[in-house]
């Protein structure tokens, strides 16, 4: 306790070599370069680059005079540091903290390092921009201002985690967002008291309204292009370094609904492909429950051409509906998290091993009926048409509460559950906005681009959630 | 709860909360209500008695303008001493759980009839306390987010509507009007068809929550017609659909009707569309749970908000454990939204010579 | 927050206990498809009793489990076959009533009623009439394959398709035996060693069967009936006023109209005068006579003959209805439309019916003659 008191006492104080020595006790990679004129350099081997090393410290540095050096150290891309802290921080995102006489100067020798700009794995288009975001926090940005390049995009940096000083950029569009927001999320993120934060999904539910929700507050996107269309909506959006997933906000229960590429098809088909998603949702939340409701409890509401088929394929079928379903839908939930786990090649083989081979051979053993191997398979496939990942995830644990709600109470407790649902979902907000926008309150403007994709000469407001000052989009020519 | 607080009322979803609070369970049995006690055609009867509840709305905005938005109790206690209110208090926070415990029973005794008989009514409504009392817990601004979205997909269920056009016969409808009245036109008869207009009086106590204009009451009206509309159409379907002496007959006329659905994939729909009423009559529930918190509130102001959630809920579990026999259970609703449709009347016609009284003197005041 | 976590425990634990008593596990359930009800048959013990028969098919589609009982009413009968049966009998999927011949002409509203009340059968089971032994008919086994409540529920879908007929279900029956202004209606099967018949339609005033519609008149019944949009009208010209042979329309749609010319007087005990207007449109596809039906004058005369004949088989038809008593065809709601509530009230319409003048305006367009000319 003490040690670090004292540590932290000297970070304002004058850098000198002996406290920044004393910081970078036990590193390994902290590497100290005398030079013949009377200089010290510091840095981090695995921050630098060689060829900025090479560049800016030894080329000039090499045979010069401690006249000469202290010349060129008066020139950029050099710049004099005061505090040990800055220059702590400074070599530790890859500068080099020289020493000459009384004074340290820092210089960038920073490497970008990380994999290139590819496609995003878990967001896939199949016509629009391939490039997806990348765990370097720059080169995001970089890609973000190539899509806008306007000088109105602000950007404020700041930093979460005691330890990990994670760097977490918020960019907004000055005149088109709300500032109020802007202030309120800035706020919650300084206010962060955790030791590190390793990812954008895990950042935004430390500063979400509803942190036991089942359901995702912030929207988080890989793709550059769904990010580039927030911000010209008026909204927030935030990146974590060393994270791909990029949130922004304020965020509404449908936006996980939309995907870029509806904007990027003729918009009947984009509108098909919006309403296509919602009923793949209704059938991901309520498909295997009603099953098991209709199984249970109500006979009646079977018809009678296809009563005899279902009751024959359920006579061999040794447990109550409710069991067979929850096991087929664990079964099929371990496949998935078997396929997301192994390699993409090994994954597709489990993928038909376990949906042929076991679904089959379930059936046939008398295990479970074919309609509901059906009726599993069927929501676990709509539950993928969701474009958001996390989103379709919820809805999958969301799943089970109404299979075993309509397993004890049949319509009724399906109905419950929904109830339920639709009451947690009333409550939540996310930066003040309702979640259910444009829903309740509902906004019929905005339904256009919620339910359906309208045209464009439709969509000539931002949306209302963003509750921006500027809300014309397009500027209609009289 | 940022950004929050600015937030209205806006018109729309009053009229949405109007709506639904007004849609209970008194709509199963409402075309049997109409054919019972004012006859053939008794569709014409919710045109004539729509408008009584018009005027009671209209009362509530007049009480709004003289009151200049404050809330009913802000106004009584600028008046009567708190000592005095406070039974009276009591009584109508107790009335109102009571109410809204009778709507929920009802609902689930119906839903009994149909499936689940032998399941213990008691777990059932333990299950329906436990969904009040999660809303009841949020803010009204939730509540009314709620309320819009049970409001869409009950209202969704009017797409079925063209189903009926098949078997639907005018001539059904005869060319009488008000014959054939099992008892004859009696005042008490015509109150009970007017009791299904009951519920909308809750919307006295979201008055601190309107702007200051009033103008989210223009919305009262639209609900209340919109629902007006509805019940004219279910009725005239079931009076086009069945016989007019058949729906006497008919305990329940519109889940009759909706027994004949048939869709290729779905038989007898009406064990899945009678469920959505559930959130009708949770809406109804919630209304008056809703009066009844805000009510005990201003008698303990400090307790926490989940405290009288809580005690409600209570309330409305205990009183509705009262109720096992379907039969009683009608008497009491009717009694209850006959007290109730009594008090929505007195309620302003009491609260606007309070709120006008206050004015005047205030501006007495104000001039000298 | 812990108190709300406490309850939720609570129920969650006590949740499982709930609904178990209510469940109907389709596997584990056996479902009625077809419920007959008979006469008990003569004899001192059988005295006020019916025979109820049901079917219950079994998962395989090509076989029935049967059981017979004799008792004063369905439900009572169905405690003897609970006790023979291994699965829980229902009664959600019954998708046919069948009434013996005798005991429709003693009443059925008994039965129905406590059908109706039974919140687990709906109201689209469809309502018939059998002549001959139900439960026979039930037991027998057709080439057809299949069970006899599939048999029945096919023939029933595909007559009532051809012929315009209306279903007659517990809705159709219900709602007619209520109203005053019409009497119910229930479709005929007779059971044949080999197959069963669709037999024409049973005439009820009330709920007591009084007469029939045969088979060969069911076009007619259809047409004055309501409105047809696609049936087929094989008229065979008898007689000597015709000069046709035989003419076949299809595709015939119809309407119908019923003007009330006269109300009926209960001081003078005089029946009311209708007039039913019916206009037919079809294609002509079959003719054998004199007519030269490629003339178009010619033409508007075959479309006479046509219209004299249906209208000479309706008023056939409609007399006999009054014989039975049995305002099958809603005269009685036209004529209750336009009197006064009260006198409406007063009048014995069964009584009135059968007393009313009843004449048919027929009008036939033929809309095409087919191929040829």
């Amino acid at each position: 306790m003490g040690d670090s008191a004292q540590l932290d006492k000297e970070l304002t104080a004058k850098p000198t070599i002996a406290t920044i020595e004393a910081q970078f006790k036990d590193c390994a990679d902290f590497v100290k370069r005398e030079f013949a004129n009377g200089m010290s350099v510091f840095y981090m081997v695995p921050l630098t680059g060689n060829n900025n090393l090479h560049r800016d410290i030894v080329q000039p540095f090499a045979d010069a005079s401690r006249e000469e050096a202290a010349g060129i150290l008066g020139r950029a891309p050099y710049h004099r540091v005061a505090e040990t802290g800055d220059c702590v921080d400074g070599i530790l995102t890859g500068s080099a903290a020289i020493f000459l006489e009384d004074y340290v100067w820092l210089v960038d020798l920073s490497e970008q390092l990380g994999r290139s700009i590819e496609q995003s794995e878990t967001e896939t288009v199949i016509a629009g921009p391939h490039d997806g975001f990348v765990e370097n926090l720059f080169q995001n940005v970089a890609v973000l201002r190539m899509r806008v390049r306007s000088s109105k995009l602000k950007t404020v940096l700041l930093s979460v985690g005691e330890i990990s000083k994670t760097q977490v950029m918020i960019m907004y569009i000055d005149g088109v967002v709300n500032r109020e927001i802007v202030d309120n999320l800035i706020n919650r993120i300084k206010s962060i008291e955790i030791d590190a934060v390793g990812e954008g999904n895990m950042l935004v539910q430390l500063i979400d309204e509803n942190p036991n929700s089942v359901f995702p507050q912030f929207m988080t996107t890989e793709r550059p292009d769904a990010a580039a269309s927030k911000l010209t909506g008026g909204k927030i959006i935030g990146i974590v370094d060393g994270s791909p997933s990029v949130f922004s906000c304020p965020t509404a229960f449908f936006d996980f609904f939309a995907s870029p590429d509806d904007y990027y098809q003729r918009w009947l088909l984009g509108t098909a492909l919006r309403l296509l998603r919602i009923i793949g949702f209704v059938i991901t939340i309520g498909f295997t429950a009603f099953y098991v409701s209709v199984t249970t409890f109500h006979y009646e509401m079977i018809p009678h051409t296809m009563l005899l088929n279902l009751t024959e394929s359920r006579s061999k079928v040794p447990f109550p509906p409710l069991y067979e379903a929850l096991l087929m839908e664990t079964t099929i939930e371990l496949l998935r998290e078997a396929g997301a786990r192994l390699p993409t090649k090994i994954g597709q083989t489990i993928g038909i091993v376990g949906g042929i081979v076991i679904g089959q051979a379930a059936v046939q053993a008398g295990f479970t009926s074919n309609i509901l191997i059906i009726a599993v398979a069927t929501s676990a496939i709509a539950s993928f048409v969701i474009p958001s990942y996390i989103m379709s995830a919820s809805l999958r644990l969301i799943r089970f509460g109404l299979i075993i709600l309509a397993g004890l109470l049949g319509n009724l407790g399906l109905f419950l559950g929904i109830t339920l649902m639709i009451i947690h979902l009333s409550g939540i907000t996310n930066l003040g906005a309702s979640y259910l926008t444009p829903v309740a309150p509902v906004n019929f403007r905005d339904m256009l681009d919620t339910f359906v994709r309208g045209p464009f000469w439709a969509l000539t407001r931002r949306p209302t959630i963003s509750r921006t000052p500027n809300s014309v989009r397009v500027k209609k020519r009289i | 709860m940022q950004g929050m607080t600015k937030e209205k009322i806006n018109s729309f979803h009053l009229a949405l909360f109007v709506y639904m609070c007004e849609l209970d369970g008194t709509v199963f049995s409402l075309a049997r209500t109409i054919a019972e006690n004012v006859g053939t055609n008794g569709w014409v009867a919710i045109l004539l008695l729509s408008p009584i509840a018009l005027i009671n709305i209209f009362l509530y905005h007049i009480l709004f303008r003289a009151g200049e938005g404050r809330s009913a109790f802000e106004l009584l206690e600028g008046t009567f001493p708190k000592w005095i209110l406070s039974p009276f208090y009591i009584i109508l926070a107790a009335y109102w759980a009571w109410l809204g415990a009778i709507i929920g029973k009802h609902f689930l005794l119906i839903y009994q009839t149909f499936a689940f008989q032998t399941t213990s009514p008691t777990m059932l409504l333990a299950l329906y306390c436990l969904i009040v009392y999660t809303l009841l817990i949020k803010d009204i601004y939730s509540i009314l987010k709620a309320v819009t979205v049970f409001f869409i997909l009950t209202c969704s269920l009017n797409m079925l509507i063209p189903y009926f056009f098949r078997e639907w016969k005018l001539v059904r409808l005869t060319s009488s009007f008000f014959q054939g009245a099992e008892n004859g036109h009696t005042f008490h008869g015509w109150f009970e068809v007017y009791l299904a207009f009951v519920g909308f009086e809750v919307l006295l106590f979201l008055f601190p929550q309107m702007d200051k204009k009033g103008v989210a009451l223009r919305g009262a009206y639209y609900g209340h017609l919109m629902i007006t509309v509805i019940y004219i159409i279910s009725v005239i379907i079931a009076f086009g659909f069945f016989s007019f002496k058949e729906i006497q007959s008919l305990q329940y006329p519109l889940i009759n009707t909706l027994e004949y659905i048939e869709l290729p994939f779905l038989n007898r729909v009406e064990n899945l569309i009678f469920t959505v009423f559930l959130f009708a009559n949770l809406v109804s529930t919630i209304g008056y749970c809703y009066a009844s918190k805000v009510t005990l509130q201003r008698i303990v102001t400090k307790a926490p908000d989940k405290l009288f959630a809580i005690l409600i809920i209570a309330g409305v579990f205990v009183f509705g454990c009262f109720l096992q026999i379907l039969r009683d259970t009608e008497q009491w609703l009717d009694m209850g939204l006959m007290t109730e449709a009594l008090l929505s009347f007195a309620m302003p016609l009491v609260l606007i010579p309070v709120a006008l009284h206050q004015k005047n003197s205030r501006k007495k005041k104000e001039r000298g | 927050m812990t108190l709300r976590k406490l309850s939720l425990v609570i129920l969650a634990l006590a949740l499982p206990l709930i609904g178990c008593s209510d469940q109907r596990i389709i596997e584990k359930l056996g479902f009625i498809r077809t419920t007959a009800y008979e006469l008990a048959g003569d004899g001192e013990e059988n005295q006020g009793k019916i025979k109820v028969t049901v079917s219950i098919p079994k998962t395989t589609q090509k076989e029935a489990v049967q059981y017979s009982a004799v008792a004063k009413t369905a439900r009572e009968a169905r405690i003897v076959f609970d006790r023979q049966n291994d699965r829980r009998l229902v009664n959600g999927q019954m998708r046919q009533a069948l009434f013996g011949a005798s005991l429709a002409r003693e009443g059925v509203w008994t039965h129905i009623d406590s059908l109706m009340r039974d919140p687990s059968v709906g109201n689209r089971v469809h309502f018939l009439v059998v002549e001959g032994s139900a439960e026979e008919l039930l037991k027998r086994k057709y080439p057809q394959g299949g069970t006899a409540g599939e048999y029945i529920d096919n023939l029933i879908r595909v007559e009532t398709g051809a012929m315009n007929m209306p279903d007659t279900t517990l809705y159709s029956f219900a709602r007619d035996y209520y109203d005053d202004g019409i009497d119910p209606i229930a479709a005929i099967i007779r059971g044949q060693p080999e197959s069963i018949i669709f037999d024409g339609i049973a005439l009820f005033e009330r709920d007591r069967m009084t007469g029939k519609v045969e088979p060969d008149d069911l076009p007619y019944f259809g047409i004055l009936y309501g409105k047809v949009k696609s049936g087929d009208l094989f008229v065979d010209f008898t007689g000597d006023d015709y000069s046709s042979d035989v003419a076949s329309m299809l595709y015939f749609s119809s309407r119908r109209k019923i003007k009330v010319r006269s109300l009926p007087s209960l001081s003078r005990g005089t029946g009311p005068k209708v007039t039913v207007k019916v206009s037919l449109s079809g294609s002509l596809l079959e003719y054998v006579g004199t007519v030269e039906v490629s003339k178009r004058a010619e033409q508007a005369k075959l479309e006479k003959e046509i219209a004299k004949f249906v209208k000479l088989r309706c008023e056939r038809l409609i007399r006999r209805m009054q014989d039975a008593r049995a305002d099958a065809i809603g005269i009685g709601q036209y004529v209750r439309n336009s009197m006064r509530y009260s006198d409406w009230e007063k009048l014995d319409w069964a009584e009135t019916f059968s007393k009313a003048e009843i004449d048919v305006e027929v009008g036939v367009r033929i809309r095409n003659f087919g191929k040829r000319q």
